[in-house]
């Protein structure tokens, strides 16, 4: 591992310090480790008001509401918000597509979310929040879990820092087996282009998350020459993740392949809508602090 | 057969497309792409719709490649099948039957439709080891080179290369069956294919009735029709003649018939030089049919005027048929000779005799002043001279009284050489007359009834006409108010009648109530003999309106004024009785239109017979006018034409000619129009077109398979 202070190429501290003043912040409540700035799924005896529930049996009796007994002779319980810090879990889709960088005019899909991904990082560490890793393709390939110590924030640097691509991808498997190994309810944040073969199959495995109440945001990075094909009679198409090669002419199937891709994410943005998920579409020719600053004034709304 | 060298560039031409399509394939640049699965998704969508355009494609790129070679190439297929005779085994006998008839001189375009058959023959008739062939020019006779099939083709190819159109009729029937002669000798029996190959225009007029069974069965008959495929443009001239009789100083009808062959209407123009005249006759044909042009001519000279019509101005297929000779005579005024026994009579009489109405009618308008008329001679047959009746141009016979013997031979023989008789039937002795008048003329003469007196005691009164023929004279007259002219009459007296088996029932020209004959008027040789049966003083014909007419009419039908003249087909037997001033055949000699070119024999000859003197010609000569001269003096003329039927240069259906008149043979047609003489121009067209269409069809596929 690098020292903390070495150059990070995928992390520009002075064009992050213009975002300094957001925070990413959840839109649910969550269970955090420590207490933070984010709304918790415990409402403890601390913090802020918010609401009376009737006594229970065997509750801890410095929450009654004794005046309110006295007056009217009923036991309630006053009820206060907890405050508790973010878990975030970085998803990478590290599969052979998002090694896709077209003819060179734009970064890869992977560099754009190498970018994203370190600068979430950042911001989210400063925030005092937790953030963890996970690298996913034709399984979970690294998982780093959610901390918030300037070394583990660095690891989680190297680890994105050194991502290499997969020849295949089976992202419904590694989101199973992340699943699993995240113990405590929090953020789920997945960038990947969902160009997946079991494109189902993942977003049954994200609904795993939803069911336990995490809240899923995904970031759909879009190529813009997957968008539409290059210009050109003859090109020779060759797969990123073992599909072999095809010979066509752009111009025959240029119309078809637009509404195909569309299609593609239609599908992909209503099975997020439907699984309760947070989807936002991230093209790779908008900047990636644009998108971040986006991104994080959405959030804090 | 191509050469090797055409079929080697053709199929390098054929291989081009391929080569082309395979260099001209575009070189894919490579390019890795995250979404290719939705790219091999919408490729195999549409790599069946992809194969189909470039078969597609490539079938009509090399398609078009192919016929642009074949184009170029310009090959003969297609146009003319291969000759049906060209694989005949060696031991075959082949004839050749050339059509020479007027109609083969016809022109389409610049091609001589002769020329083209003559090529074809010559085809035929190309040497072959064992094969035995011979030739027949056919036209008005067939005229086959060797009496047998023979071996020597060069000698027919010499026959073949002096062969001329003749300005005759082709004869069908007896060249068929010439040809089946020569495949029936016992060469074509012992040849191993009996070949029978006719080469013509095949002509409606003279085809329609060939029947082809004459020759032996398992002749393969070859049809090598040498017609255009649509009958070419002709107008001819295919009768010019006066209208019945010419008298020297009187006005007559001189008429041109012109055939019009063509699809349109045209505007014709005649010439017509008759003697030291001329006469121009214009008019306009409608296509497809004979117009009649007429112009009133007056001949001032008498005697034999010879002379020819031809059409002005016309450019047509058939040049020969544009020009016609004729020959008139220009005779002196009918004169009539009345044989009776009865006297003159007077108009002031209260009943005058019949001959007395006759000789009115005859002469309605002759001057008497109690003389003796100069047109109509009442003679007394106890009193005949023979000079008399030779003199007159119609005998009329009214109460003759019995007739001799000679003077029966001198009428029938008259009758024969063309004079007209009326004989009125009034007396039970005019049926041993008329019975005795036919023996004399024998065969000349067939009666379509028999005539007898009728039975003592049973008088014959009243009669009216129950039938009469209205379109023939001398009924013709009345138009539509026959029936009502005569209604009214009345007759009494004649003879009783029976009808003959097997006469002619058209020369019964009325009946009256009692099935007896009326009016009989029937041909006596070139002549006409009437019989009018009834007594006309005892009938109320002659005081009815309508006996002048009716005689006038009559009269004149006996004398032939009404019969339009003909001329003699060229090539086809003719004979004609000499007038009886001709004198002895031996001080006459014939005169022909060409005397330096003509041929002895087709002149024919004067032969002197008990009625006069015949000439006789086997064959009639080429067109033009042939005279007999007593001396200097012209005493016949006779005009020989080209057949009209060969002005209709309208080629039978071929289905015709291979179905219905095949006979049960094997009939092959072929037709060596001018499409078919030049195929290779016709055919490069349609292939470049057929090209054009390929490239036009890949356009198209292209654009189609695009979206």
């Amino acid at each position: 591992m690098r020292s903390l202070n070495a150059t990070r190429p995928f992390l520009d501290s002075r064009a992050l310090a213009s975002l300094e003043g957001l925070r990413f912040s959840t839109r649910h409540r969550i269970d955090g480790s420590y207490s933070g700035r984010h709304a918790s799924r415990q409402l403890g005896g601390a913090g802020e008001f918010v609401d009376y529930r009737e006594y229970s049996a065997g509750e801890d009796l410095r929450r009654l509401d004794w005046k309110v007994l006295a007056r009217t002779g009923r036991s309630y319980v006053r009820l206060f918000q907890d405050e508790t810090n973010l878990v975030c879990t970085l998803v990478l889709d590290v599969s052979g597509s998002m090694a896709f960088g077209g003819l060179g005019a734009w970064q890869t899909k992977l560099a754009y979310t190498q970018y994203l991904s370190t600068a979430l990082a950042h911001v989210i560490s400063k925030g005092q929040d937790q953030v963890g890793l996970a690298l996913a393709a034709e399984r979970l390939r690294e998982f780093i879990a959610p901390g918030s110590m300037a070394t583990h924030v660095a690891r989680i640097y190297d680890a994105i820092e050194q991502i290499s691509t997969a020849p295949t991808t089976c992202m419904a498997g590694a989101l199973r087996d992340l699943f699993t190994r995240l113990s405590r309810r929090g953020v789920l944040l997945v960038m990947s282009d969902f160009l997946w073969d079991d494109l189902d199959d993942a977003f049954a495995a994200l609904r795993l998350f939803r069911r336990r109440h995490w809240e899923v945001i995904l970031l759909h990075v879009v190529h813009p020459e997957e968008e539409r094909l290059p210009q050109g009679a003859a090109f020779r198409f060759e797969g990123l993740e073992r599909e072999g090669t095809i010979d066509c002419s752009p111009l025959e199937i240029g119309a078809l392949y637009e509404r195909r891709f569309d299609a593609h994410c239609a599908v992909v943005r209503s099975l997020a809508l439907a699984a309760g998920c947070d989807y936002r579409r991230v093209p790779i020719s908008t900047p990636y602090l644009q998108t971040l600053a986006g991104f994080l004034v959405e959030r804090t709304g | 057969m191509l050469h090797p060298w055409a079929i080697a560039i053709g199929v390098a031409a054929l291989a081009g497309p391929l080569v082309v399509h395979l260099l001209t394939r575009p070189r894919p640049a490579r390019l890795p792409l995250s979404t290719i699965r939705f790219v091999i998704e919408l490729v195999q969508q549409r790599r069946a719709r992809k194969r189909l355009r470039d078969a597609l494609i490539l079938a009509l790129r090399t398609t078009a490649v192919a016929l642009l070679a074949l184009a170029v190439a310009r090959p003969l297929s297609g146009g003319r099948r291969p000759e049906a005779l060209d694989d005949s085994p060696a031991a075959a006998v082949r004839v050749v039957l050339l059509d020479v008839s007027q109609s083969m001189a016809a022109r389409h375009g610049s091609v001589r439709v002769f020329e083209r058959a003559r090529a074809i023959a010559a085809r035929q008739l190309a040497d072959q080891a064992g094969r035995q062939v011979n030739l027949i020019l056919a036209a008005a006779a067939p005229q086959s080179v060797f009496d047998r099939v023979s071996a020597n083709a060069a000698a027919l190819r010499d026959v073949l290369g002096d062969a001329r159109p003749l300005p005759q009729r082709l004869n069908v029937q007896p060249a068929l069956n010439r040809a089946a002669e020569l495949l029936s000798s016992p060469a074509g029996q012992a040849a191993a294919s009996r070949e029978l190959v006719i080469v013509s225009d095949f002509q409606r007029a003279s085809w329609a009735a060939a029947d082809f069974s004459a020759l032996p069965v398992g002749t393969i008959i070859q049809l090598e029709s040498v017609a255009s495929e649509d009958a070419p443009s002709n107008l001819a001239v295919l009768r010019v003649g006066p209208r019945g009789r010419v008298e020297q100083g009187r006005a007559f009808a001189l008429e041109v018939d012109v055939g019009n062959y063509s699809v349109s209407q045209r505007k014709v123009e005649v010439e017509v030089t008759l003697g030291t005249s001329v006469y121009h006759l214009a008019g306009s044909c409608p296509p497809g049919v004979v117009t009649t042009l007429a112009a009133e001519a007056t001949l001032r000279e008498p005697g034999w005027q010879m002379g020819e019509a031809r059409l002005l101005s016309v450019d047509d297929a058939l040049s020969a048929d544009d020009r016609r000779a004729v020959a008139v005579e220009a005779r002196r005024p009918p004169k009539y000779l009345l044989l009776t026994r009865q006297p003159a009579g007077s108009p002031r009489s209260s009943r005058p005799p019949s001959s007395f109405f006759v000789d009115r009618a005859l002469a309605p308008f002759a001057s008497r002043d109690g003389q003796p008329s100069e047109t109509v001679i009442r003679t007394d047959p106890a009193r005949l001279e023979p000079e008399a009746l030779s003199a007159a141009d119609l005998i009329v016979l009214d109460h003759p009284g019995k007739l001799s013997a000679p003077t029966l031979r001198t009428l029938a023989s008259l009758a024969q050489r063309g004079r007209g008789i009326l004989y009125i039937a009034a007396e039970p002795i005019d049926a041993a007359n008329l019975s005795l008048l036919a023996e004399a003329a024998g065969t000349g003469l067939q009666m379509p009834v028999e005539f007898a007196p009728p039975q003592a005691g049973q008088a014959r009164r009243n009669r009216f006409i129950a039938d009469f023929v209205r379109r023939e004279p001398p009924f013709s007259i009345f138009g539509d108010e026959a029936t009502a002219a005569v209604a009214s009459l009345r007759f009494s007296g004649g003879l009783i009648s029976r009808r003959r088996e097997g006469a002619l029932l058209d020369d019964v020209r009325a009946t009256f109530d009692d099935q007896s004959a009326c009016l009989v008027v029937t041909a006596v040789g070139a002549g006409r003999l009437g019989v009018l049966n009834a007594d006309l003083a005892a009938s109320n014909l002659p005081v009815s309106p309508t006996f002048v007419p009716f005689m006038g009419e009559l009269v004149a039908h006996l004398l032939g004024q009404d019969r339009p003249s003909a001329a003699v087909a060229c090539g086809e037997p003719a004979a004609s009785f000499l007038p009886a001033a001709a004198g002895d055949a031996d001080d006459l000699r014939i005169e022909s239109p060409q005397p330096t070119t003509a041929d002895a024999s087709a002149l024919g000859e004067l032969r002197s017979e008990p009625i006069g003197v015949l000439w006789r010609m086997p064959a009639a000569g080429p067109p033009g006018v042939y005279r007999v001269l007593d001396g200097d003096h012209t005493v016949f003329a006779l005009a020989t034409a080209i057949p009209a039927d060969e002005s209709d240069l309208t080629p039978l259906a071929s289905s015709l000619l291979t179905g219905r008149l095949a006979g049960g043979r094997t009939v092959q047609y072929h037709a060596a129009t001018q499409s078919d003489a030049e195929p290779r121009d016709e055919l490069w067209t349609w292939l470049a077109l057929a090209c054009v269409g390929c490239l036009i069809g890949e356009v198209f596929g292209l654009r189609l398979f695009r979206s």
